[in-house]
């Protein structure tokens, strides 16, 4: 392709190597505009034809940060692994709120899967292979791991409107969901 | 208006030449935010995330989240081995070197926009959106001459006596096109929402305790300065898929957009996310001007380490560096 490339400013003739790219151009951004509009019957007649190449390449996209609303509630996760002996272990998964600058800044993916992914219904489908992953983390041949639950501790941020709080007097955690309970099977955790 | 008049008008927008010098440096700043990816968060935690007895398993994913349709995902050719995973992160950071470099640099950008999607595919619960940005236009980077300048694949072509030429900017302005569309979703998300049109959201924002970095109570603990905040953020973002392409206001658009990044990356702590957009705000800059830049940064680099070197010999220097000043085919 480089050798194509002209090393003057603009010819005044079309070549076809700016007809074929200018095609693409048109197509792409067509289907790109197309995938980040609001779901409607338009879009999805649109978009059927391409959907399954799009999603292969890769090419689905969706910016919606911090947007249409921005999350006002503070929560953390915490995962409790009961053994055969009756005994529990918490997991506390890495806790931003409670790391340095640096292990904060390292382990953002954590953030990422534990704030955002493994709580929610969204993910209930791989509630399992978290269980096994943290069983098997822990798994201690002697007292075995039996069962695992995932709790979700949470807090309101307050309505600025109504009682606007500072940054540094954000309420705790205070209330508590069990996201899921899970029950090792033969096998899981070999 | 003619029809004409508006192909020509298209025609000089995607591939009027332009010197190659800010795509250069470009990839030169995204090899850097991939090595970061690999070298900092992903350094000893590869197979934790991507291997075979990884939190999130790839057989979950096929069937959850890939839906049971082909998706592309090198790492499936390989032995689903912990060490085959070993091998790839290693393979997939040197990769990421090399797009910095510039050492073989368009193989390289392709190779890791490869790799980033096979990622995201084995894995799409860990990628914040700047990952995700960086795969939108890691192909359009693949596709750009992205090592002409400050590359190693610029010096060995300047000992066979081939100088950078401009070229058309197509794929530049794919990512430039890129941007702007970020800018254009989250522009209308925002506003079909609540929090952004009752000025409440940079609040909601800065108390999100699990991203807070630094903290700058003159800001986040001030109402109005949130209200203003806020509202920046919308008309910035409006300007930034519309404005950002017309000449006279592009560098204002750039910077203001720039400062929104900033401002969110002192306070919040989302790694890659905001240098990826910053990063990619730098294609807006013209070549001409990058060039003048980086001449005058390394006159300045040659001035403080080799004082004594008279400017004739400075100016030699730089050639011989392959670094391309005033690189331009005559």
């Amino acid at each position: 392709m480089q050798e194509m490339e002209i090393n003057h400013k603009l010819s005044n003739k079309t070549s076809g190597r700016e007809l074929f790219i200018s095609l693409f151009i048109c197509t792409y951004l067509f289907y790109l505009i197309a995938w980040l509009s609001p779901e409607n019957e338009t879009r999805k007649r649109i978009i059927e034809p391409i959907n399954t190449a799009w999603l292969f390449f890769g090419l689905d996209q969706n910016w919606r940060l911090f947007s249409p609303e921005i999350k006002d509630i503070n929560f953390h996760t915490l995962a409790i692994l009961t053994f055969e002996d009756g005994s529990k272990k918490i997991w506390e998964l890495p806790r931003m709120k409670r790391l340095d600058f640096w292990q904060r800044f390292k382990d953002e993916k954590f953030r990422k899967w534990s704030i955002d992914s493994l709580p929610w219904p969204d993910y209930k489908e791989f509630h399992p292979d978290f269980a096994i992953y943290v069983g098997k983390k822990f798994f201690n041949p002697t007292n075995k791991p039996v069962s695992l639950s995932l709790q979700l501790f949470w807090t309101d941020i307050p309505d600025p409107e109504k009682h606007f709080t500072k940054v540094e007097n954000l309420p705790e955690h205070t209330r508590m969901n069990n996201v899921f309970f899970y029950r090792f099977k033969e096998g899981d955790l070999q | 208006m003619t029809l004409a008049s508006i192909w020509q008008a298209w025609r000089r927008f995607w591939f009027e030449p332009q010197g190659t010098e800010t795509i250069s440096i470009y990839r030169i700043l995204y090899g850097l935010l991939v090595s970061q990816i690999f070298l900092i968060h992903l350094a000893g935690r590869f197979e934790e995330w991507y291997g075979p007895d990884s939190m999130i398993r790839i057989s979950t994913v096929i069937n959850h989240f890939w839906h049971r349709e082909p998706r592309l995902d090198l790492f499936l050719l390989f032995p689903q081995q912990a060490q085959s995973y070993t091998i790839i992160y290693f393979l997939a950071a040197a990769l990421s070197i090399m797009l910095i470099l510039g050492f073989k640099g368009r193989l390289a950008a392709f190779l890791v926009w490869l790799t980033l999607v096979s990622m995201h595919h084995h894995n799409p619960y860990n990628i914040n959106g700047g990952d995700a940005f960086l795969r939108a236009v890691g192909i359009f980077l693949a596709l750009s001459p992205c090592s002409d300048h400050y590359s190693i694949d610029s010096l060995i072509a300047k000992r066979k006596g081939i100088l950078p030429i401009e070229k058309s900017p197509w794929a530049q302005r794919m990512i430039q096109v890129s941007i702007a569309l970020v800018y254009y979703q989250t522009f209308w998300c925002k506003i079909s929402g609540h929090q952004w049109l009752d000025g409440t959201a940079v609040y909601y924002a800065t108390r999100l305790d699990d991203m807070l970095r630094f903290p700058l109570p003159l800001v986040s603990d001030n109402m109005t300065v949130l209200w203003l905040l806020n509202w920046f953020t919308l008309i910035i973002e409006f300007l930034g898929w519309n404005a950002i392409f017309l000449k006279e206001c592009r560098y204002a658009v750039v910077i203001g957009l720039v400062f929104l990044h900033l401002g969110i990356e002192y306070m919040v702590n989302l790694p890659v996310f905001e240098w990826a957009f910053i990063f990619t705000l730098f294609t807006f800059v013209d070549a001409e001007h990058t060039r003048k830049a980086s001449h005058f940064l390394k006159s300045c680099l040659l001035a403080v380490f080799f004082p004594n070197k008279g400017k004739d010999k400075s100016s030699k220097s730089d050639l011989d560096l392959g670094l391309g000043v005033g690189g331009q085919a005559s």
